[in-house]
């Protein structure tokens, strides 16, 4: 984990003097990586790793990597190193390309982190880090819209990273060990400060997983960010948020309910929301923006049936990690892909791509499987983790027979049909739709470095979705991990009629929304979509950006009032001082101090307009500054403290006095 | 004897400067620096040797000047002796472009040793000497400029300066007159006397608080702080960072612990006034502080801010809060001499001192801006920082107290700093004319040798805090 710390270091060096030879050294620092971390599976395999390094932050810091983490950092490490390579060509048009992988890499470093992380401060120490630092990768484009994008981004950071600490520093005023396992241990002695603990924690978390109320920054950065970066952030970073989520429920909420129920609701809001507002996006990185809410929706889905199903729970929590490794493969795929088309073109808009990939078969086909994948087309890997996930959810629905689980699984397939839906929005208009202006010719040399990572993804995504069994096994050690026994796990057949016949449904509804609301309502004359939501139609320019000025104005202005009396009162003093004085100087110094104060006067009427303009407090203010200057500033010092200690002094004799009465 | 040394040599040194005023500036620059320096290993020869105690002289019979160190004056000595040198290295090539730099180093100089003078002092009379003698020295730096503004804002000073030692001297008589005695006693002189009455004590109190809290820029009595922003960068940062503001916390906590004493206090049940004067100090500087362009100003409001979470921590009277208070005085005096040390750099090099000037300039000053931005992340108290240890701390020291209040104006407050400060970064690094041609314009080396050193203290005591830590933790278990 070190090593991407120094690793960036390095890049930034080398990369100063010669490009190639840093382009060179970070592919080969990931790939190295990568490997290491596939290197170490036997050994995680027979049992967990855990070290820490005293005295580090005060506290130590502990690693600790089981199944759980390690399929986790597997996959970051995977897509990390793929990224980088693809980097390497994305990347050669734009400027300040040093910072970008000395950040990138960090970013990786950190990530890592969070995932080993043993205790809870170092789990939020490097998730902080990695927020910071993947800032700068989303705002990398510098212009306006990716600074108000980061804008958001790092306001949303802030405030998780201040709710995660709220959270952990009321759970460790309460338990008083920081290690995630001997919280586990103690949580039973927390009283009920343990739902407002993981509820702050939740949040904090949640933040990062784009769930709902909370996700407005998440459309906006990976839309603002370069394609390899979108890609790590929706494929990796998101998951750090719902990594989080589970630490938390299967830490302290082994008997809520309310909360579980909570986190289940929000996943469907998310998910549903997510594909919703993808419907109408014309921007292909938005879209697929949106569509990465709704994936998040669907962990976040997983983590709340998790919680419901308790002892019973292991499909779930295969379900949710399973959908976090896959959408983690499909998303890079996917931006990958358009990063593709974005080298070339330039362009994002769907409408203005129109036909243009027809030229491109291989990205085009990759594109495929990723949508397949996505999708949760049988055979590739989506349809693996949406099954556990809606088995789990029909399981659920056994238990508790409560009607609210058929309306979640009508979500749930609505919410499938229109990520089928708005991924063909795409597919069709840029891979399949004739040429508009059949003479633009588009300089695109598709180079082998950015095709390789992309092609990989691909395959591994087909791969799993044919031979789920071997991640499926693994994931059996991460359930007991968290604390579901594993029994029931291992028996389900992914290829069963009621799995094939969601999926089939949802594609039906997804075509039945591609061909009657997309193609239908979302088309002007000429063909081209547009998007009928209004411009500033979002909960954030409409909710919160009002909410925090006007809490900020209302600070504002009580604190300045405040400061405004301070100053009056000491410029109040300043002048009572000057009238001492005018008595205690001989007459000539008097009338002069009334010739300047009538020509102060004078002044004023002069400029009179100028001054009734200005509230009276401020004129007054204004005026006695005026008399202040003219007053030696040490005597006025002692008249003031002079008669400041009377006034106490005659102060406390009088409280004394009562006393004594 | 020896323990007399480090405040004089600073004041003779002053004493030489005045009367080698005609030499040149190398030479002037050569001797500060050979003083600066000569203090500290005077000081740590002081510490080596174990020396505690010294008494100079005796007024009356139980009015005495008398030093002695503790763990609590050693902690602050060595910072002030530290960050005294950085700036003295700083304003070496700063004041180049001022006038009258000789009366500055002179003055300059006494400071360091009046602060030493306050550090050292073994009761309540010296502390009070000093304290007002610190006024006296370092009113001819900000007033240094001789403009209209500055002489306006002097007189500001003074006026708060004074007017604070003036109760200060009040609640003095009251110990005295309770007590008969004012050293300072661990646990509290007020500890065993027996049969006090109470609100005697409350209002005593009262009064001392708010006598030292003014130079600690506790709200209300904070507005002197962001008018004396006028001086030279080299005071503003030592005015914030180490000698005055710090003088006013050192006192309140020689006030809290070793006049009165938690026990005391407690039965008094006077924190809760005093915490919510800490409250709304971290809230009105934080606030204020993003509505200022100025950026001297709004790092001046910063302080204000941070020095409440300091009080905070004083106030709260327990261990950890303590702690907290303590290593965020540290670190608060390291990080924001980091930060205006910048700005300094900023306005030295480039004439900009607004904050919407800023845009690219990071470009142009990479090292300056990323010591800015590492001190900001510090200042928010992003872990892997300083400022999250201290943040740490207070925070369960408020939790401690059963005051989840405090936790949340804390992390509001953390919140706020996060956005008057970052934007400053961004717009300076990532903002900016495309295609520009970029001009590398870093300070000279010796005004970005203390930047950097300072930000190494910074990282290191953010990554390592446990040297630190168990030094401030044995302290606190011998006081509280």
């Amino acid at each position: 984990m070190t090593l991407p710390f120094a690793g960036s270091l390095g890049s930034w060096m080398i990369g100063r003097k010669n490009e190639k030879v840093r382009d060179f050294f970070n592919i080969v620092l990931t790939s190295v990586i990568f490997l290491l971390v596939t290197m170490v599976f036997p050994i995680i395999r027979r049992g967990e790793i855990d070290f820490s390094l005293p005295h580090f932050m005060g506290v130590g810091v502990d690693i600790k990597l089981d199944m759980l983490r390690y399929i986790l950092l597997w996959m970051t490490t995977a897509i990390w190193a793929l990224a980088t390579i693809y980097s390497t060509q994305y990347l050669t048009r734009y400027k300040n390309r040093n910072r970008y992988y000395g950040f990138f890499l960090l970013t990786l470093g950190s990530t890592m982190g969070v995932f080993l992380a043993g205790d809870i401060l170092s789990l939020l120490m490097f998730f902080e880090v990695m927020s910071f630092t993947s800032y700068v990768l989303v705002i990398h484009d510098e212009d306006d819209n990716a600074h108000e994008a980061g804008r958001t981004y790092l306001v949303m950071a802030i405030i998780g990273g201040l709710l995660l600490l709220t959270g952990i520093f009321l759970l460790f005023q309460n338990v008083e060990v920081l290690n995630l396992d001997a919280i586990r241990l103690r949580v039973r002695e927390l009283g009920n400060i343990k739902y407002t603990i993981s509820i702050l924690l939740i949040l904090g978390f949640g933040i990062k997983a784009g769930m709902f109320p909370l996700h407005i920054w998440l459309p906006k950065a990976y839309a603002a960010s370069p394609s390899p970066a979108s890609a790590v952030l929706s494929g990796v970073l998101a998951k750090t948020g719902t990594f989080g989520i589970i630490i938390t429920v299967s830490m302290l909420l082994n008997d809520s309910h309310v909360i579980v129920n909570l986190i289940l609701i929000l996943g469907f809001i998310t998910m549903f929301l997510g594909g919703f507002f993808a419907l109408f996006q014309t921007n292909i990185k938005r879209i697929l923006a949106y569509s990465s809410m709704s994936q998040m929706g669907y962990i976040l889905v997983g983590i709340g049936l998790m919680g419901i199903l308790k002892e019973d729970g292991a499909v779930a929590v295969q379900g949710t990690i399973y959908h976090m490794f896959n959408h983690g493969i499909f998303k890079g795929l996917l931006f990958f892909c358009v990063g593709l088309i974005y080298t070339g073109t330039h362009i994002l808009d769907i409408n203005e791509l129109k036909g243009f990939g027809r030229k491109y078969p291989i990205t085009g086909l990759c594109f495929l499987i990723g949508l397949f994948g996505i999708t949760g087309v049988p055979g590739f890997n989506g349809f693996i983790s949406k099954s556990l996930l809606h088995e789990a959810l029909s399981e659920a629905h056994h238990l508790y027979h409560s009607n609210w689980f058929i309306a979640a699984e009508w979500i749930f397939t609505i919410s499938s049909g229109m990520t089928v839906a708005y991924m063909l929005k795409i597919f069709m208009k840029v891979f399949i739709e004739k040429e508009k202006l059949e003479n633009i010719s588009y300089r695109m040399k598709l180079c082998f470095r950015s095709i390789v990572p992309t092609t990989l993804l691909a395959i591994m995504i087909a791969y799993i979705g044919l031979f789920p069994r071997f991640i499926y096994n693994l994931m059996g050690d991460a359930v007991e991990i968290l604390g579901y026994s594993s029994h029931g796990a291992g028996e389900i057949s992914f290829f069963s009629y009621g799995n094939l016949k969601a999926v089939l449904l949802s594609y039906c509804i997804g075509v039945g929304i591609y061909v009657f609301v997309i193609n239908g309502f979302l088309r002007n004359k000429g063909g081209d979509y547009y998007n009928p939501i209004p411009k500033n139609f979002s909960i954030e320019k409409i909710i919160y950006i009002p909410m925090g000025k006007g809490i900020f104005a209302i600070g504002h202005h009580i604190f300045h009032s405040l400061e405004n009396v301070i100053n009056f009162s000491y410029n109040q003093l300043d002048r009572i001082s000057n009238v001492f004085k005018a008595f205690k100087h001989d007459k000539k110094d008097e009338e002069k101090e009334i010739i300047l104060k009538l020509e102060d006067v004078e002044e004023l009427s002069v400029e009179g307009r100028r001054f009734s303009k200005m509230p009276s407090v401020e004129r007054i203010v204004s005026f006695s500054q005026e008399l202040g200057l003219k007053a030696n500033s040490i005597t006025v010092s002692i008249y003031i403290f002079a008669s400041m200690v009377i006034v106490i002094l005659l102060a406390f004799i009088l409280q004394n006095y009562n006393i004594m009465l | 004897m020896i323990m007399i040394l480090p405040i004089i040599l600073p004041i003779i040194c002053g004493f030489l400067l005045f009367v080698l005023r005609d030499r040149s500036q190398r030479e002037r620059n050569f001797l500060v620096a050979l003083f600066a320096i000569f203090n500290l290993s005077v000081v740590l020869l002081i510490l080596k040797l174990g020396i505690k105690e010294l008494h100079i002289l005796t007024l009356g019979r139980t009015l005495k000047l008398y030093f002695k160190l503790d763990g609590l004056g050693v902690l602050f000595t060595l910072l002030v002796s530290v960050l005294w040198i950085c700036t003295a290295l700083y304003a070496f090539v700063y004041m180049d472009h001022e006038k009258d730099q000789n009366r500055f180093f002179i003055f300059f100089m006494c400071s360091l040793g009046v602060t030493l003078g306050v550090a050292f002092s073994g009761n309540l009379f010296t502390l009070y000497a000093f304290y007002e003698f610190l006024t006296l020295a370092t009113f001819p730096m900000v007033i240094h400029a001789g403009t209209k503004e500055a002489i306006e804002s002097g007189k500001k000073y003074l006026v708060y300066s004074f007017g604070g030692a003036a109760l200060v001297l009040l609640g003095m008589i009251f110990v005295y007159g309770m007590t008969g005695n004012l050293d300072f006693v661990s646990h509290g002189l007020f500890q065993n006397m027996k049969g006090i009455n109470h609100q005697y004590m409350f209002f005593t109190f009262l009064v001392m608080f708010i006598g030292f809290g003014v130079k600690a820029a506790v709200v209300p009595f904070h507005s002197w702080l962001p008018s004396a922003m006028v001086a030279p960068t080299p005071v503003s940062s030592l005015l914030h960072a180490a000698a005055v503001v710090k003088s006013g916390i050192f006192a309140l906590l020689r006030l809290v612990y070793f006049i009165f004493g938690t026990q005391i206090l407690k039965e008094l049940n006077i924190t809760l006034i005093t915490s919510i004067l800490a409250g709304v100090s971290i809230l009105l500087g934080s606030i204020l502080a993003m509505g200022q362009k100025n950026l001297k100003k709004r790092l001046a409001y910063s302080t204000v801010s941070q020095l409440g979470y300091i009080t905070l921590g004083i106030v709260l009277l327990n261990e950890k809060a303590l702690t907290g208070g303590l290593i965020h005085m540290i670190n608060h005096a390291v990080i924001k001499i980091t930060l205006f040390f910048c700005v300094g750099a900023i306005l030295v090099m480039t004439h900009k001192k607004n904050v919407d000037e800023l845009k690219g300039i990071g470009k142009e000053m990479p090292i300056t801006m990323g010591c800015f931005t590492i001190a900001s992340i510090a200042l928010i108290g992003i872990p892997p920082t300083n400022g999250f240890v201290s943040k740490w701390y207070l925070a369960l020291g408020a939790l401690d107290a059963n005051r989840i209040l405090f936790l949340v104006v804390l992390l509001i407050s953390a919140f706020l700093t996060a956005s008057y400060l970052l934007p400053i970064s961004i717009a300076a690094f990532f903002r900016g004319d495309e295609g520009k041609v970029v001009e590398k314009k870093d300070p000279p080396l010796m005004m970005l040798i203390p930047i950097v050193f300072l930000t190494g203290i910074i990282t290191i005591l953010g990554l390592f805090p446990n040297l630190l830590l168990h030094f401030i933790k044995t302290i606190v278990a011998g006081i509280i």
